[in-house]
């Protein structure tokens, strides 16, 4: 099952993104992350030498959930788990979400600088596999209710 | 964050992302709430599918609190532990969560001094 279209246009804006993998022991580890959708992959910038990006990496899959919230509420969201791997480079950087947060420009500037410099990745979780569950629009499937195992 | 302002941060909000281990290549993903009570943390879970059953076989659980109102307030509290007391009803999942370590980041401190 492949993504659906309402699922794609939702996950090629920047949005706020919980990305989880199993440790080596089997436990979970989670970041919360901006995200946003590019050739097939929902892709992550962070810096290389992060603990999750080690975490992902030795893992090779990952699972992310990506939301937009009004409050507290989470108004959207779509949980995609895959194959992730380092890309050569990340997608556009994507339309901020609707509500979503301005970044200073001193802060950008310092991450294009990393960026330039290696000093961050990008991590791309392959979508191909549709999304493990949604909500928030028409033909939601739910939380985990109906869908296939993450 | 320190203790103090883990507790407080806690205290703040009310919903979460928690993720498990249900077998799969990668964790499984839930959106939930959360009531702190006496030092208890009881989450609870709507249309949790097969969560129960997974996390009765393997309680370990990762969840985080975040919140992004501007740049300079983005902070999050993560939460590894295990989950206990689970319950299923009427379609939602509840548990109390015993923590084993918490990890927290606050771009508070990120901000430029005023003036």
């Amino acid at each position: 099952m492949s993504l659906s279209e309402p699922d794609a246009v939702f996950l090629a804006d920047r949005n706020l993104t919980f990305l989880f993998a199993l440790r080596p022991d089997g436990s979970p580890a989670g970041w919360p992350m901006t995200s946003v959708l590019a050739d097939g992959a929902l892709t992550f910038s962070t810096y290389a030498k992060a603990a999750k990006v080690r975490t992902c990496l030795a893992a090779g899959h990952a699972t992310a959930l990506a939301v937009r919230r009004t409050g507290e509420e989470i108004v959207r969201a779509v949980c995609v788990s895959g194959p992730v791997r380092l890309a050569e480079t990340g997608g556009s950087p994507g339309s901020p979400a609707p509500g979503s947060i301005e970044v200073p420009a001193r802060v950008r500037d310092r991450v294009q600088s990393a960026t330039a410099e290696g000093k961050r990745v990008v991590l791309a979780l392959d979508v191909a596999a549709g999304a493990a569950w949604s909500t928030g629009q028409a033909g939601e499937t739910g939380q985990a209710g109906d869908a296939a195992s993450a | 964050m320190s203790d103090a302002e883990i507790a407080a941060f806690l205290a703040r909000h009310a919903g979460c992302v928690f993720g498990y281990n249900d077998g799969g290549l990668a964790p499984a993903v839930l959106s939930g709430t959360y009531t702190l009570a006496d030092g208890v943390l009881r989450v609870s879970a709507e249309r949790p599918g097969t969560a129960a059953g997974a996390l009765r076989a393997d309680p370990r659980i990762y969840l985080i609190v975040e919140q992004s109102p501007s740049y300079y307030e983005i902070g999050y509290v993560g939460i590894e532990g295990s989950a206990e007391r689970i319950q299923e009803t009427a379609g939602r999942l509840a548990f109390d969560l015993t923590p084993r370590a918490v990890t927290s980041a606050s771009f508070a401190k990120l901000a430029e001094p005023a003036g």
